[in-house]
């Protein structure tokens, strides 16, 4: 069953800004490329490894098992990334939340619920890349929805206070 | 030693197999259509080959045999030809 019904028109659909996956992910990344400038400097300094028993394949092991989990991790990030989604529609917001490989939920907020919407951008990066987050201010049991780090922050508020304009003048 | 590290290995190779299983499901799961979903799959999983390929390469240039059993036969044929 479709999260979306027929009669909806969808809106947006949103996901973080990708320079917040590549910010999450530069630590692997630097992880990745560690073991080639520690090789470089190794021949630069003149130091060698044993070249006999056990050493080398202790070290080729070891450095299978790193980048093996290193790409894992790497591809856990854009995994959990491709799931967190947002989706306002003619007649509500969804936001899709995957927190881990097993920890996911999804919200469904109907737009007459929404009281304000706030959308935010702070600091150098997010003002840069032109990306924020969007609070909804609702009546109803979750009392805050926020759209994470999504891009162009003032234009998805825009478009929400819109959408629940055009569904109020349809219900007077 | 090496029987032990060659375990050890495997293990966590094995996990890492596992783990990788159960995120490209999950992906597909919610993701089926998406073209760049499976670019990103078929990415990891190359890369990932890649890595075991080196990783036979490097173990054959340093051991003669990149198998794990024959590793115990290797030496003990060479046992043989000493005496």
């Amino acid at each position: 069953m479709s999260i979306i019904s027929p009669s909806e028109v969808t809106l947006l659909k949103l996901r973080r800004h990708p320079i917040v996956f590549f910010a999450d992910s530069f630590v692997l990344v630097f992880l990745l490329a560690l073991p080639p400038f520690v090789v470089f400097f190794m021949n630069i300094t003149g130091a060698q490894l044993p070249n006999d028993g056990f050493i080398p394949v202790i070290v080729i092991l070891c450095a299978s098992i790193y980048y093996l989990y290193i790409t894992l991790f790497l591809f856990y990030n854009f995994f959990i990334f491709f799931l967190d989604r947002w989706i306002v529609t003619s007649e509500h917001v969804i936001d899709i939340e995957q927190k881990t490989v097993f920890n996911r939920s999804v919200s469904k907020l109907e737009l007459e619920r929404i009281q304000d919407v706030t959308a935010e951008t702070k600091g150098f990066m997010e003002t840069l890349f032109n990306y924020g987050d969007v609070y909804i201010q609702t009546a109803g049991e979750r009392e805050r929805f926020v759209f994470k780090d999504v891009p162009s922050p003032q234009f998805v508020a825009d478009i929400i206070v819109r959408a629940v304009d055009k569904l109020d003048k349809k219900g007077i | 030693m090496l029987s032990l590290l060659f375990t050890l290995y495997l293990a966590l190779v094995f996990i890492w197999f596992i783990f990788s299983v159960l995120v490209i499901t999950f992906t597909l799961r919610y993701h089926i259509f998406s073209v760049t979903n499976w670019m990103m799959i078929i990415l990891y999983v190359i890369i990932s080959l890649q890595i075991l390929n080196v990783t036979g390469e490097s173990l054959t240039k340093y051991t003669g045999t990149s198998q794990l059993i024959p590793f115990s036969k290797q030496r003990t044929y060479e046992y043989h030809l000493s005496k």
